[in-house]
């Protein structure tokens, strides 16, 4: 029943895919088979991305867009839909550094605008170029990449908590809509995994002591869940949130590492 | 094999306690195909060999083991076993089934004991024992097996609920309690399925079908590959997660 991770003969389109958690998943979904669509503003680290996806043998193409203009979302669909015939996976995960980190009162009205536009629009935006398509062949795989701010939060930090936490409420919605005609949707949660894109984001990541697992999650790391979420062996997992963040959602009441001291075991005598 | 490289259980132990009920063959069937040997570990051999009836495997790399899961001494002598066989263990799937309808008013201490017993009891038996192997190893994988009645509420099923939410909250602690030994702790959590190939048609006609956003119930081969995942070295940056498999079920208002 593993046949079914295989993704030979799908596409991928996949925002923001030049850097970071974006490359590393257009790299595993062309290793798994598909072909790839890699958009993103800078072209430059598209174009490596996609020399390296056809270095893995699939088709790569690189098209710069700002996917918080309508416009150009429109654009780059019609262009990768021109190329491939088709897209059957859509991974929103373009970001914007929400750099914000102070009082409420001073928050502009553009920049609140801006930061729930990147965050969460460009995936409505995304998602509605495609959904239709998708719903008319039958089958489509829609990934958005949120974050913990988005289910916990941020200090002073309105426009990336609302807008992932947006995503994960638009995942739900897409759940509930698209199920039905074989469009799942699910969510990523990369907790602390730090990339060049992601400590603009959300600052630096905390030192590993600070992660559960004592370390923080390596980029590669998220490549074979975004091939499970995008291939046919995901087809009954619909609107959930994976949490790739090295334990922190279990816990999270108390600094991570903080242990109440047990009491004594009196000779620490195994129990049987 | 088509599994991806990262994938692979070329060769690990993998221990799955449960019963030849339900999903367990298709269980049992995804990890072999991916290279793991397995060890069953049920009730009896008509159990044993029932988790094992998928599974297409040399015998050489199968074990069976019967033990009453919900029994301290059992649970020990079969870890027993299978560190003197194979010298660790590197997976365990703890996927007891045991399901009553029956409303909380008619619920005898009885029916609360073998309840609490057989779906939570013996995961917290199976978790120390195999846990005790798995830290001292300083790696391991525990997959529990669980439902989304761990995580929402149903009438007629309170017993089974409150044993699941334990599973799931168990899944948590461990998750984190074990972290830093290398052993992952995470749990799948199963919606609505069928063991039958029902046509879509038929299944359609189902009140409960027609509510889920993905209009169909989960078969089996729904949470083999996820198990593969949580299972492999590659999952080694989830931790005390419960990944649910409902086709939409818990997004539904």
């Amino acid at each position: 029943m593993l046949e079914k991770l295989n993704l030979d003969g799908k596409v991928a389109l996949v925002t923001g895919g030049g850097t970071g958690l974006g490359r590393e998943m257009a790299l595993a979904m062309a290793r798994a088979g598909a072909d790839i669509v890699i958009a993103g503003r800078r072209p430059g680290p598209l174009e490596e991305t996609a020399q390296k996806v056809r270095e893995t043998g699939m088709r790569a193409l690189a098209l710069s867009a700002d996917v918080t203009d309508l416009s150009q979302v429109a654009s780059l669909v019609s262009r990768a839909t021109e190329t491939f015939g088709h897209i059957d996976i859509l991974i929103n995960n373009a970001g914007y550094p929400a750099q914000q980190q102070y009082a409420i009162w001073d928050v502009s009205d553009e920049e609140w605008h801006a930061g729930i536009e990147a965050n969460l629009s460009s995936a409505f935006y995304c998602s509605r170029a495609l959904a239709k398509q998708m719903v008319q062949r039958g089958r489509g795989r829609i990934i958005n990449i949120s974050s913990g701010a988005g289910i916990r939060s941020l200090r002073d930090n309105y426009m990336y908590s609302v807008g992932k936490a947006g995503l994960v409420a638009f995942t739900k919605a897409l759940a509930m809509s698209l199920g039905r005609f074989g469009v799942t949707s699910n969510c990523i949660v990369p907790g602390s995994v730090p990339t060049k894109s992601r400590d603009a984001a959300e600052g630096a990541p905390p030192p590993a002591r600070n992660v559960p697992v004592g370390r923080v999650g390596l980029p590669q790391e998220i490549g074979p869940l975004a091939v499970f979420l995008a291939s046919d062996a995901s087809d009954y997992m619909n609107g959930q949130t994976f949490f790739l963040d090295g334990g922190a959602f279990a816990g999270g009441v108390t600094p991570t590492g903080y242990i109440r001291e047990a009491p004594s075991l009196g000779g620490a005598k195994e129990q049987t | 094999m088509p599994v991806p490289r990262e994938w692979a259980l070329e060769d690990k132990v993998a221990v799955v306690a449960g019963n030849g009920l339900g999903w367990s063959p298709a269980l049992v069937e995804a990890l072999s195909e991916a290279g793991a040997q397995i060890v069953a570990v049920a009730r009896d051999r008509a159990q044993t060999a029932a988790m094992l009836s998928r599974a297409s495997l040399s015998p050489a790399r199968t074990i069976q083991l019967s033990a009453d899961l919900t029994r301290p001494s059992d649970v020990r002598r079969a870890v027993r076993k299978v560190v003197a066989a194979f010298g660790r263990i590197d997976i365990l799937v703890n996927n007891p089934q045991r399901v009553v309808v029956q409303p909380f008013l008619a619920t005898s201490l009885l029916d609360m004991r073998r309840m609490l017993d057989e779906n939570l009891k013996s995961v917290l038996l199976c978790c120390r024992e195999v846990g005790r192997v798995m830290v001292a190893q300083g790696k391991g994988r525990i997959i529990n097996i669980t439902s989304i009645l761990g995580e929402r509420g149903i009438a007629n099923e309170a017993l089974y609920c409150a044993a699941q939410g334990a599973v799931i909250q168990l899944t948590r602690a461990l998750g984190l309690e074990w972290a830093p030994s290398g052993v992952r702790v995470n749990a799948i959590g199963c919606g609505w399925f069928t063991m039958e190939q029902i046509p879509q048609e038929e299944q359609e006609k189902s009140l409960l079908v027609r509510y889920l956003p993905s209009r169909r119930l989960g078969v089996p081969e729904d949470i083999g590959p996820l198990l593969v995942y949580l299972a492999s070295d590659a999952c080694d940056f989830i931790a005390g997660q419960t990944v649910f498999v409902d086709g939409g079920a818990l997004v539904h208002l």
